[in-house]
């Protein structure tokens, strides 16, 4: 497809850990196309593989096999120029103190991309600080702050105008929200979307949190031990769940509504996910799965479209 | 004096807080973490006390029986008692109380409850021998029942496995495990699940529902989660900047909220079952900083229903209805029974 902007085929990436010979399959064969302008989210549980993924993304790991594009072109040529790569793709992390200098003020850190990157004379570049600060809500009274005078909820706003410092086309975000306070979260979720509209930004956000994916992200991509499991548009995906793995991950989900508590029914899963240093033959779920067959243990499904309307990768789901 | 009655008087609470101010000082600062706070934890129930970073819900709990981190001094002021014993009149009662394992705390990482140089079975096991005075036969027995309660599969393996050996969710029922070791009459958790994956979440939520219906015991539980207190609690307390905003049943507040502060945190909370069109909103602004303490309601400056009064008097928290004599909450706007002379905006 020509109209996606990152095309990641048949990823993968394995760490040999220390002495011992079996690597992790951190990454085992992933696949993903994210197109212009949409807001896509790739979810799962600690150890799915989904940090790793966006790291791969930025260039900062590299792959064991398989291709990363971004607007067409391979990950490794853009990796010769990473200026221009910085140019297109920006991130913003979990802990916004990590993405600042604790001895640079807001403006100071909001500059630095901007004198890295040769933009404009000082008058332009104070101009472009203040249009950011304005552009993620923050008042231009804080611009000589340093970050441990900031809130959390501030810092992280600093560390997203940082990132659109350069007017970047791609946003990719690694649990942007998490370390937030939930009247705090509403906010930066506001603000994500406000800047999606009117800077047309293609957003990827990995997440472990499903409801603030509901509410933030166009399409959902949704891992379990380093492969895709299930993907497709939100509303499909989360009301017409096909894999069974998406449905106990959704089931999972308390409702901040009693009464839906109250009556709902709850898939509990049994156990742990296994090691990705052994994963299970067949599918990678088949040992927690409660409609396994021995199909399922036999060999792996791939994705498939399903009559919910998303692509899953099980033999049971239609 | 309006100490509310929070539950009928025939049963006899667990926990009483009235009036109880807790002030904390550090070698640089001082802050008045709990300001007047009155709740009632009764057998049987799960209380869930709800708030965000800073509202004070730990020190209000792990506070008050003396697990606050080192070089923090604590001044308490009002009544705070525990199965009878005075928790105010210094750090002893408080040994007691965790000494003779009445109380069992559970943390939100299970590596500050469990030494990682120990196999599991015997840590618990020791903690029952001193707890309830067992033979270590007998206490080795009890350990691995307690784990077989927990729901930590193959108990006879996995006594023997160390915390490093284990997953999140297994460490978790372990630390469950280990304080149920003693007699406990209530658990305190402190955000039990937050670092746990969504799936593991459920089953952890699931035991300690369990541990309620089986032990009978009374559980409060601190959590940000308004989904966990959905999901498990009987009653809810919210705070706000170390004062309760609003408590009651957990259908009354989550349902009928009547503080501006509950509906704004309610209405932050994006819910995985409601479909696109569905927005969340912030609350303007952020929590007040409670080294300078003022007058009036602390939810004034972010609050978007405020009156004068507000900002001149601090509310008392009062009965919200007739129909749920246990519902209160703390607002000028809410409760204008006592304020005829005000209206209430409608914003």
């Amino acid at each position: 497809m020509s109209d996606c902007v990152i095309e990641v085929r048949d990823l993968k990436v394995h760490f040999v850990a220390g002495r011992r010979k079996q690597p992790v399959r951190a990454i085992d064969g992933f696949s993903l196309s994210v197109r212009a302008g949409e807001s896509h989210a790739v979810v799962g549980e600690s150890g799915c593989g989904k940090t790793t993924m966006a790291r791969t993304l930025l260039g900062l790991q590299r792959a064991t096999s398989g291709e990363v594009r971004i607007h067409g072109r391979d990950l490794s040529e853009w990796m010769n120029d990473r200026k221009a790569l910085a140019r297109e793709v920006q991130f913003v992390f979990q802990n916004p103190l990590g993405a600042l200098s604790r001895r640079q003020t807001v403006e100071q850190s909001l500059e630095e991309p901007l004198l890295i990157h040769r933009v404009g004379n000082r008058a332009v570049r104070r101009k472009r600080i203040r249009d950011l600060v304005d552009l993620v809500g923050l008042s231009t009274s804080l611009l000589d702050r340093l970050p441990r005078a900031l809130s959390g909820g501030q810092r992280q706003r600093v560390a997203i105008a940082r990132a659109l410092a350069l007017d970047p086309k791609i946003l990719i975000c690694d649990e942007p929200l998490s370390a937030l306070d939930v009247s705090i979260q509403a906010q930066i979720v506001t603000l994500f979307l406000q800047l999606q509209r009117t800077l047309g930004l293609t957003i990827v956000m990995i997440s472990h949190d499903l409801a603030v994916v509901r509410q933030m992200c166009s399409v959902v991509t949704v891992m379990y031990l380093g492969k895709v499991v299930e993907t497709g548009e939100t509303d499909s995906l989360f009301d017409r769940p096909a894999h069974p793995y998406t449905q106990a991950l959704i089931s999972a989900v308390p409702s901040p509504d009693p009464r839906v508590e109250a009556t709902r029914a709850r898939i509990v899963l049994a156990g742990d996910p296994p090691s990705p240093m052994t994963p299970p033959p067949g599918c990678r779920f088949n040992t927690r799965c409660r409609r396994a067959e021995v199909l399922c243990e036999q060999s792996e499904p791939a994705l498939a479209a399903k009559s919910t309307g998303t692509l899953a990768a099980c033999h049971l789901a239609e | 004096m309006t100490a509310p009655v929070l539950a009928p008087a025939e049963r006899r609470s667990i926990l009483d807080l009235e009036d109880l101010e807790i002030d904390l000082y550090t070698e640089t600062a001082s802050v008045r973490a709990i300001d007047g706070v009155s709740l009632a934890v009764h057998p049987g129930e799960i209380l869930a006390i709800v708030g965000e970073s800073g509202s004070g819900k730990t020190v209000l709990t792990l506070g008050t029986l003396g697990l606050l981190p080192e070089g923090v001094s604590i001044v308490m002021n009002g009544i705070a008692r525990f199965c009878g014993h005075n928790l105010t009149g210094g750090a002893e009662p408080a040994r007691e109380i965790l000494k003779g394992g009445l109380a069992g705390v559970v943390f939100q990482d299970p590596m500050s409850a469990l030494n990682p140089m120990k196999r599991i079975g015997p840590q618990i096991c020791a903690q029952t021998v001193r707890l309830r005075g067992l033979s270590k036969f007998e206490g080795r027995r009890l350990a691995l029942d307690l784990l077989r309660r927990t729901g930590i599969p193959d108990p006879e393996d996995r006594y023997r496995r160390y915390p490093h050996e284990m997953s999140g969710g297994m460490l978790q029922r372990a630390m469950i495990a280990l304080a149920l070791a003693g007699t406990p009459r209530m658990l305190i958790a402190d955000e039990p699940t937050t670092a746990l994956d969504a799936t593991v979440q459920a089953q952890i939520l699931e035991l300690i529902r369990d541990i309620r219906n089986t032990e009978g015991l009374a559980v409060v539980l601190i959590t940000h989660d308004i989904g966990v207190v959905a999901s498990v609690a009987d009653r809810v307390v919210v705070l706000y900047a170390g004062r309760v905003a609003e408590t009651g049943k957990v259908d009354d507040v989550l349902l009928a909220p009547v503080h501006p502060y509950t509906r704004g945190l309610l209405a932050a909370v994006p819910d995985v079952r409601s479909g696109a069109g569905t927005s969340v909103e912030g609350i303007p602004g952020t929590p007040p900083d409670q080294t300078r303490l003022g007058i009036g309601c602390p939810f004034a400056p972010r609050c978007a229903e405020r009156i004068d009064s507000c900002w001149t008097t601090t509310p008392r928290l009062e009965t919200v209805g007739t129909d749920s004599p246990d519902h209160l909450a703390a607002c000028h706007v809410a409760n204008p029974a006592g304020h005829e002379q005000r209206r209430c905006p409608t914003a």
